[in-house]
């Protein structure tokens, strides 16, 4: 019986903590203290392992739920539902504004409907490359020994083919990658670097307002050079410390690799 | 504030787990489910970001889906647990089959605010405090009402003992 839980030797177990030993929901701690006790006191175990049939009955009952593909309507809705008022989200604008300061204009000859998008392309690549490149111990997030995993993972959570474009032509080997902040989903970016140590960095979103595919917008803060183009939803940012055109060809490489 | 909607999406095969389970229904989850998208998307700016995401999706889908029985014929409540489980196709399942469709059908036969506890933590979605929020009662009352529920089923399946040796030690 379970009053025996209240022996001197044994810690004190509520049918609260058993409950929750059922739904793994106990501490590790905890939890061993439970099984010792259960080891012991095969009425109490036998209970438990009831209690257990009854949850994996339910639980494998809905378990398809993990192996099906949601809905592509559920996942737009999520991803592109937009309140009749939209509230400007301020943080966003004044970060955007700051960065905008320190990254000066932006040169000619661009559809102006494209330029917002790339202005604020240009803007996260940028913070990207500002923030990312410097560090040392942890510049990615997932390595880029294993490039084909980390295209699978990226295309999964930004709900598109994400091809890793190689870039050993030019000098520049994968370090890896990182998801990012886009505006309504996630967005990734890229590491590479060449013999020399210098970095460079490809950011890409996919939740961009639907656009033909534009031509290239090269930007310059005191920090980096940064082009930017897009097409479709997808829109690029490849940003770090080189000349525009040293920048422009690697975004052309890029470029032919993702379309 | 801001709603990080790829958090949102990585939801959607949590809150279809749940919509099964509520509707025993395909379709009707699916619908139940984008439904619950929507109003989760109006109300976004009563979230606080400090609340978990998916006790307030799910209980805002639960809310939906009790509105929606108030509406439609009752019959949804009788779709019983069993019709959904597929039958197993290997033979070496077969007696895991059997079994769970046995006790699929004693959780079907128990009161509501059992077999709704009872199910909801067999989903194994959230914490007992978080279950205790979806369903709105006091955290108290979850764990008496999961205890009786599963004390009960073991009963009438007549499992192991047919004999309940743990009592409610608090």
């Amino acid at each position: 019986m379970m009053d025996k839980m209240k022996d001197k030797d044994n810690p004190v177990f509520t049918t609260d903590d058993l409950h929750a030993y059922v739904d793994k929901k106990l501490s590790p701690e905890r939890k061993n203290q439970v099984e010792a006790y259960l080891a012991s006191h095969p009425k109490a175990a036998a209970e438990i392992a009831d209690y257990q049939k009854i949850n994996s009955a339910i639980y494998e009952t809905f378990d398809d739920g993990f192996d099906t593909p949601v809905s592509s309507a559920q996942i737009s809705l999520a991803r592109d539902w937009h309140p009749r008022r939209r509230l400007i989200p301020v943080m966003t604008a004044a970060a955007g504004l700051l960065l905008g300061i320190g990254l000066g204009w932006f040169s000619r000859d661009l559809n102006n409907s494209d330029r917002p998008y790339l202005e604020q392309l240009a803007q996260r690549s940028s913070a990207a490359y500002v923030v990312y490149s410097p560090e040392k111990q942890h510049p990615v997030e997932v390595s880029g020994s294993d490039a084909s995993y980390l295209s699978s993972w990226l295309s999964t959570r930004m709900d598109m083919s994400f091809r890793i474009p190689k870039l050993g032509d030019l000098g520049f080997e994968l370090i890896g990658g990182r998801l990012m902040i886009g505006e309504t989903s996630p967005a990734a970016m890229l590491m590479y670097e060449n013999k020399e140590g210098r970095r460079i960095v490809l950011y890409v979103r996919n939740d961009i307002p639907p656009t033909k595919a534009t031509k290239m917008l090269y930007a310059r803060t005191a920090k980096t050079g940064v082009v930017t183009w897009a097409g479709g939803t997808v829109g690029f940012g490849l940003a770090g410390g080189f000349t525009e055109n040293e920048l422009k060809s690697a975004a052309q490489v890029v470029r032919a690799q993702f379309s | 504030m801001f709603l990080d909607r790829s958090l949102l999406i990585e939801e959607i095969p949590h809150l279809r787990r749940y919509a099964w389970a509520l509707t025993r229904d395909f379709e009707a989850a699916d619908d139940l489910v984008q439904s619950c998208l929507e109003r989760a998307l109006r109300r976004f700016s009563l979230w606080q970001s400090n609340r978990r995401l998916r006790p307030w999706l799910f209980a805002i889908m639960r809310n939906l889906y009790i509105d929606s029985l108030s509406y439609q014929s009752k019959r949804n409540f009788y779709v019983p647990l069993t019709e959904f489980n597929e039958p197993a196709s290997q033979n070496a399942n077969q007696e895991d089959y059997m079994n769970r469709q046995e006790i699929l059908a004693e959780i079907d036969r128990l009161p509501e605010k059992y077999k709704e506890v009872v199910i909801l933590v067999g989903l194994d979605e959230l914490s007992y405090a978080q279950t205790a929020e979806v369903l709105s009662i006091p955290l108290g009352t979850l764990m008496s009402r999961l205890h009786r529920a599963r004390a009960r089923l073991r009963e009438k399946l007549e499992m192991a003992e047919r004999k309940t040796v743990i009592r409610i030690i608090k």
